[in-house]
């Protein structure tokens, strides 16, 4: 698969090449540096052409790009649902960015008919355009997204308005109540100011509650074809209600496949919570020097050639995965729910941890520094607030040269494939037999040259 | 030219007595390889290339590492002695293959190969024998690294490589490969310094391409100017164009593959190195016989 998708590359990579090239010389001779940027933002020119609007799946989300006119090969991972559509919008470069654009909002128009995908001349799919909608669980920033389609996209966002209306109805209700509790509570506060006598709290009407909004959010359906492939090399086009070709939607596909996967973690260092360090192969191991105090975040990983990931999500910017078809990167995807950590010491278990939410206080003052806390919503010092993060928090005491190991296990106690991590305590000191090993070679050379010397004048003499 | 006289037979490669079958030739290229040994492990300068090495990789990747991690508090690393192993393999290979790249080169240029061609030697025989020395000094000098990394593993506990065994066997045909590569340069050139010239600058290119392209590759997205994005397309098209030719790409493979569990692309870098070291000992072979004995 990869060697088709260097083959295919080989081609563009000419045209790149000399356009880089341009683009470069233009750098070093000053060219790029001298124009100012209200001259370097001057209005593009605009090209009609008939594009494929491509959604792909990153593995986290749903992104955006675009295949204009000039590129001849779209890119997608196997094994996911992703989203295209052909639609005809005035395209233009943009030198800033150095990405091409479309003018989504001055002209689109959606080229109907269905797509068809073949391999090795064979039609393998013919896909319909069908309703879609994005699906946030938890919000927009919640950090989950699901991709509804069909009768499901439609009802999915009705549920969605429905929340909403009721939300707006508890609200109103809400207001209402609140209005009959104020009016209530100012009748016996003038009551017991008139009288002098304290009312009976146990008489007291209870405030109203305020209604919470939902958190779930549901996009507006829209249509398009939703497409999930094995890997391989197709063709794609759209057909008319004919059955003939619509002109320039002919495209190639690569439908690339994650070389491995297993589970990714985003670990917190307490010490440098604002710059978490993501481990997704696991070969990896973490390395600590004295007592460490770090948060886990697990997630599914899997590993892709970077040129095709980078193609797939940045499609509309030409140098998108330039010169990288042979390195390959681990993408962190969606969090892993459900599942423990455990710390090995030994091939023995000292420790389960389960996901705590955890809040980062900033020190009071002008001094910078802060501490992580556990997110208690009862305490009074949280009210209103959301916690900072949600992790497996891992305290280890170390002695160098310590060996543990991490690693997920599921509600059955079953260790996750690709969950295993090393966490070694290293020994910094002291260094010097770091500097006296590499002298035995030479030591075993002294030796070994002055026995041959002690021996050749014996061997003489018996001569 | 020589003021002795040569015998015609001594004019052209092979022209002397053939090795008298199979056995005789074996005994023919442990013969020429043992003496070339015997010098080489008596001689100090083997031991002293292996004790720089591994001091520079103590100093400049051990320490450093070590350091990071006493930096940072907390550090994610693939096996962080794996790649100065692989480094000290390399530098060793280099070495060795300078070696041989010399000897042929050297010999012809003192006249003594000359010499050795009135016996029952012939180029095949000779150029085995050349070959065959280096790779045994290979396994002393494995030895030695073996000992240290797995010392500074143990003793740092940064941890060593799994899969140790096939390391070693891929850097067994690693060095094969470049000790051909040496063999063939040597074969070709006239002059010792011809064939040490050669050989470096061809090493050189190797290993500066293979480090543009992974400094290149770490540069993040966003800092990628166009002049970078040119030169590290450029640089990643050349590293495909030299897949097959640089000793250190079929390393490469093979470690990568032995990283990620592929048997099957691990087998097919040891036996491309195999086929690539066949090949090379046979252009020495007929480069040789092409140039002959002589000065």
């Amino acid at each position: 698969m990869m060697r088709a998708v260097r083959r295919d590359k080989d081609k563009a990579l000419v045209a790149r090449g000399l356009a880089l090239a341009l683009a470069g010389l233009a750098v070093l001779s000053g060219i790029g540096a001298v124009g100012t940027p209200a001259a370097r933002a001057a209005e593009p020119v605009k090209e009609r052409q008939v594009v494929y609007g491509i959604t792909p799946w990153t593995g986290k989300e749903y992104g955006g790009t675009f295949a204009p006119k000039m590129v001849d090969t779209l890119f997608l991972s196997a094994g996911d649902r992703h989203i295209l559509d052909v639609l005809e919008t005035d395209v233009y470069y943009w030198p800033i960015t150095q990405e091409f654009m479309a003018d989504w909002m001055g002209y689109r128009k959606e080229i109907p008919g269905k797509l068809e995908v073949r391999q090795d001349g064979r039609v393998v799919a013919t896909l319909a355009k069908q309703p879609y909608t994005f699906v946030y669980p938890e919000g927009y920033f919640g950090g989950q997204v699901q991709l509804a389609t069909g009768e499901e996209a439609k009802k999915a966002f009705a549920g969605y308005q429905k929340a909403i209306d009721d939300y707006y109805k508890a609200a109103d209700e809400y207001r209402k109540a609140e209005e009959a509790w104020r009016a209530e509570m100012s009748r016996i506060l003038d009551q017991v100011q008139k009288t002098g006598k304290p009312a009976d709290p146990a008489k007291l009407p209870k405030a109203p509650e305020a209604p919470q909004p939902p958190k779930l959010l549901v996009m507006q359906p829209s249509e398009g074809y939703v497409i999930d492939l094995p890997a391989g090399r197709y063709e794609l086009r759209v057909l008319d209600d004919k059955g003939q070709e619509v002109a320039g939607t002919r495209k190639r596909l690569e439908v690339f496949a994650a070389r491995r996967s297993g589970v990714g973690y985003q670990i917190i260092p307490e010490s440098k919570w604002t710059v978490p360090v993501e481990a997704g192969d696991p070969t990896q191991a973490l390395y600590v020097s004295t007592e460490a105090t770090f948060y886990l975040k697990a997630f599914d990983a899997r590993e892709f050639n970077r040129y095709a990931y980078s193609r797939m999500t940045e499609l509309s910017k030409p140098l998108a995965g330039s010169g990288q078809q042979s390195a390959w990167q681990w993408v962190l995807g969606e969090e892993r729910q459900g599942v423990k950590l455990e710390v090995l010491q030994d091939g023995r278990v000292v420790q389960t941890v389960e996901p705590k939410p955890y809040y980062v206080q900033q020190s009071p003052g002008y001094a910078l520094g802060y501490k992580i806390v556990d997110f208690d919503p009862s305490k009074p010092e949280f009210e209103g607030r959301q916690p900072s993060f949600v992790a497996y928090k891992v305290h280890l005491k170390l002695e160098p040269g310590a060996h543990f190991a991490l690693r997920l296990v599921d509600k059955d106690g079953r260790p996750l494939p690709g969950s295993g991590r090393e966490v070694r305590a290293v020994r910094a000191d002291p260094l010097w037999p770091l500097y006296a090993w590499p002298a035995l070679p030479l030591v075993a050379g002294l030796g070994i040259a002055t026995w041959r010397r002690r021996l050749k004048p014996r061997q003489i003499l018996e001569g | 030219m020589s003021s002795t006289p040569v015998p015609a037979a001594a004019s052209t490669v092979d022209a002397s007595p053939a090795p008298a079958g199979k056995l005789s030739r074996a005994r023919i290229v442990w013969s020429i390889a043992g003496r070339d040994l015997r010098s080489h492990l008596f001689g100090l300068s083997l031991y002293v290339v292996v004790a720089l090495v591994l001091l520079g990789i103590s100093h400049f990747a051990v320490r450093n590492a070590l350091w990071q991690v006493d930096q940072n508090g907390l550090m994610v690393l693939g096996n962080p002695i794996n790649y100065p192993f692989f480094l000290a393999l390399w530098l060793s290979a280099v070495y060795l293959g300078l070696m041989a790249a010399v000897a042929i080169a050297r010999e012809r240029d003192n006249g003594t190969l000359e010499v050795l061609f009135y016996g029952p030697v012939d180029s095949l025989s000779y150029l085995l024998g050349k070959f065959v020395q280096p790779m045994i000094s290979f396994v002393v000098v494995a030895a030695f690294y073996l000992a240290y990394f797995a010392a500074s593993a143990w003793y740092t506990n940064l941890g060593f490589t799994g899969g140790i065994v096939q390391l070693l066997v891929l850097a067994l045909v690693l060095t094969g490969c470049v000790v051909a590569f040496g063999l063939a340069i040597s074969a070709m050139s006239r002059r010792v310094f011809l064939a040490v010239i050669g050989f470096l600058g061809l090493m050189l290119l190797f290993t500066l391409f293979s480090v543009a392209q992974a400094v290149l590759l770490a540069i993040p997205a966003e800092r990628l100017t166009d002049v970078l994005a040119l030169a590290r397309t450029l640089v990643d098209s050349v590293q495909r164009g030299l897949q097959w030719l640089s000793p250190l790409a079929y390393f490469s493979r093979g470690s990568a593959a032995l990283l990620i569990g592929e048997w099957q692309d691990y087998l097919i870098a040891v036996g491309s190195s195999l086929v690539y070291t066949a090949v090379l000992v046979a252009l020495a072979v007929f480069a040789f016989q092409r140039k002959g004995v002589r000065r």
